[in-house]
């Protein structure tokens, strides 16, 4: 291994832990600030009351109407492009259906492109459409951690915050400050951040070229900071223009998982014993380390076919370990962006991505949506500890009964489920099948992808798929509410169940949850989860083509 | 219920305000105040027209051998499409595309570097690997009837380095190199 590939894994894990221990003691910090904020007057202004705490069901309830205002809004916007400023190269309206998809994936922090933002959206969607809802859906996925860390370590609480404003002071402390800074730094790099039209030119080889440039860094920006991944142009962070350089490109790693791990570390902050939280980030690391070990290993293979390197995919500014290391992020977290094909990538870096997906994004995950799924699979990893014991199960002094175990498994299971009925769906489909570039081994990959992809709320693509069709738009479209939605409202009413109850003091029969032994067992449920559900279909995707590969 | 309804639809139109104009706009002008010709697209203008002949980023389609090739493109280089082949490493039309590009180079010898043969991510590669910039020196020298050792030294004053020695590979700009090679005649 070269020394440079591990310089660069060192200097990237030291600074995201410095910089996510101080983010998370600043988060941690700004949502137990009490009394007034400067945004909670401002929302007064204009007579929402962002200062009554809600219980549960209207905690949900307003989290469920906001994103639905927000979807219809978006899915207006897209349909009636034509009427609207900002728009120079005069772009139309976009269908119901395509629209729909579009408006669902940027609501739901999933950000899966079904279209080419370059060829498609005018400017006025690009910044009033979808970088408003970039910001948001990374909000409410933050605003409903906060639920649920506030439910488990305090005692007898029903009333848990306000929506409007956790939503608010997230939206505005944080992501706005860091997108800002950041936008600016990516226009340093050479991300344009414009208004004009696209540009012709003509080359010294006497062609005429049409240049798209627009509005980008702003939405690079916050696509990076809040887990989307929905690129301004098809190929996006491969796109020159949206990551130009070496350096942006090491940035952006960064932002990808700077406000997961921050999460974790606010939740770190916010416990009464901090050791409490070293196991989920404990578990966290160890999965996302494996992942970039293996999936570097595999890419810096030589291709036994055609002898040659796996750079098929990768520009010429990216080295092959950049290429993976974003692979396993982006995947890891459910940030969805690349800045390599992963439809090239060697097939058992492809098995990580999807195995990353498949987790249900809780290797540190989207922003709020990663952490709040990995205390899910901790909830469970206690009750089947205390199964084995036969005691009470008990996390952080909350009982855990049968209405949080069930509503847990659900939401760690139905999207697995659905994920894999919907790809055989789609296999025996004509309609689904006819989308593929790839027969075999790889073709199943596509599907699997795609639909692991949406449910996960991840993004990213498998861009051979056309999945521009209303069957896909559908699909997809339903995916990704479902896999943010089936999550969320378990993650609630578990809040719910959890919140009113009494904190039991620690004895000598509880179970301790801040040990090793407690991270093993973590670690083996979500593997043994993961393995249970998409072993099968794993080895005759990414699996086989592994092996075909390796035959000549 | 009416109630939820407003605070919702407010809060969406507040933060559209913010963040799809307040933002987006202030940095539009942030950005031509600080970073002027990057802000727009890093264009490039030529010397002597003072036109404009692409941008610094933005990879070409160039097909005259008197100039140096970039990387293949799965859309030709055209900046309205950008995306790569997604050609997966068993796809046997991954293997026909490589053939088609080693066509290109037949008669300048073996051992193509593996980035003149294989496509980009973005189709709109600006950049090729220093080998492949100096495999291609010797057509460049009997096209333009110059002396190889002088189009070398070009090159060689072209490559991008490693950024501090970990980021990126060693690279050269195709679009700029040959502006230069046509300022050297």
């Amino acid at each position: 291994m070269k020394i440079d590939v591990i310089i660069l894994w060192v200097v990237y894990f030291l600074i995201l832990s410095v910089a996510g221990i101080m983010l998370g003691k600043i988060m941690a910090h700004i949502f137990k600030e009490k009394g007034v904020a400067l945004e909670e007057k401002i929302l007064k202004l204009i007579g929402i009351d962002a200062f009554t705490a809600m219980n549960w069901k209207e905690y949900l309830l307003a989290v469920i109407v906001f994103n639905f205002v927000g979807l219809i809004l978006l899915q207006l916007i897209l349909m009636t492009q034509h009427w609207h400023p900002f728009n120079p190269e005069a772009r139309n309206g976009l269908s119901f259906w395509m629209a729909f998809n579009i408006a669902t994936s940027f609501v739901t922090n999933t950000n899966w492109q079904n279209y080419g933002g370059e060829s498609t959206l005018s400017y006025f969607s690009q910044m009033l459409g979808l970088t408003v809802q970039n910001f948001l859906s990374a909000s409410t996925g933050m605003a409903v951690l906060l639920v649920f860390i506030r439910s488990l370590v305090k005692k007898e609480i029903t009333f848990m915050g306000n929506f409007w404003s956790d939503l608010t002071r997230f939206t505005v402390r944080i992501l706005l400050p860091l997108s800002f800074v950041f936008a600016l730094f990516l226009i340093s790099q050479g991300v344009p951040q414009t208004l004009n039209g696209s540009v012709s030119v003509k080359t010294l080889e006497g062609k005429e070229l049409k240049v798209p440039v627009g509005p980008v860094a702003s939405q690079i920006a916050i696509k990076m900071n809040g887990s989307n991944g929905g690129g301004f142009f098809n190929a996006n962070a491969a796109h020159p223009f949206e990551n130009p350089t070496p350096v942006s490109n090491f940035f952006q790693l960064i932002t990808i998982l700077l406000l997961p791990v921050s999460c974790v570390f606010m939740l770190i902050f916010m416990l009464p014993r901090k050791q409490e939280g070293y196991p989920v980030l404990g578990v966290m690391t160890v999965l996302l380390l494996l992942g970039v070990v293996l999936s570097y290993w595999a890419q810096v293979q030589t291709i036994p076919i055609t002898h040659m390197s796996f750079r098929e995919g990768v520009d010429s500014r990216f080295s092959l370990s950049e290429c993976s290391l974003w692979s396993v992020a982006t995947t890891a977290v459910s940030n969805g962006s690349v800045n390599c094909m992963h439809s090239s990538l060697s097939p058992l870096a492809q098995l990580v991505a999807l195995f990353n997906m498949m987790t249900g994004e809780v290797i540190f995950g989207g922003v709020g949506a990663g952490l709040y799924g990995m205390l899910l699979y901790v909830l469970m990893t206690v009750f089947l500890a205390g199964l084995m014991v036969g005691r009470t199960p008990e996390y952080l002094g909350k009982k855990i009964e049968s209405k949080e175990v069930i509503w847990a498994s659900f939401a760690l299971l139905a999207p697995g489920l659905f994920n894999l009925l919907f790809s055989a769906w789609a296999l025996n489909f004509q309609l689904g099948l006819a989308s593929l570039s790839h027969s075999g081994s790889h073709g199943l990959s596509e599907v699997l992808y795609a639909f692991s992809s949406t449910f996960g709320n991840n993004g990213s693509a498998f861009a051979g798929l056309n999945a521009n069709t209303t069957f896909y738009n559908i699909t997809t479209g339903f995916a990704m509410l479902f896999g943010r939605f089936a999550v969320i409202v378990p993650v609630l009413i578990i809040a719910g169940s959890l919140g009113p109850k009494k904190k039991s003091p620690i004895g000598p029969g509880t179970l301790k949850t801040d040990t090793l032994l407690f991270g093993v067992l973590l670690f083996s449920v979500i593997l043994i989860l993961g393995a249970l559900t998409f072993f099968p279909v794993l080895v005759l995707g990414p699996v086989a083509e592994h092996l075909i590969l390796n035959i000549f | 219920m009416k109630k939820l309804i407003y605070s919702s639809v407010g809060v969406v139109f507040l933060f559209t305000i913010v963040f799809g104009i307040l933002y987006p706009i202030s940095l539009v002008y942030m950005g031509k105040g600080l970073f002027k010709d990057k802000s727009v697209g890093s264009f490039i203008y030529d010397s002597k027209s003072g036109k404009m002949i692409g941008s610094e980023l933005i990879g070409q389609n160039w097909i005259n051998p008197r100039y140096f090739f970039g990387r293949p493109s799965i859309n030709n280089y055209d900046p309205m499409n950008s995306g790569g082949s997604q050609y997966a490493p068993i796809n046997p039309q991954l293997i026909n595309e490589i053939k088609k590009n080693t066509k290109k180079y037949y008669q300048e010898g073996e051992n193509i570097p593996d980035d003149l043969l294989l496509s980009s991510g973005s189709g709109l590669d600006p950049h090729i690997s220093v080998e492949g910039a100096i495999f291609q020196i010797s057509r460049i020298a009997k096209e333009r009837k110059l002396n190889k050792d002088r189009i070398r030294m070009l090159v060689l004053s072209q490559v991008e380095k490693k950024t501090f020695g970990i980021l990126g590979q060693d690279r050269i700009n195709v679009l700029k190199l040959n502006q230069k090679l046509d300022q050297m005649e």
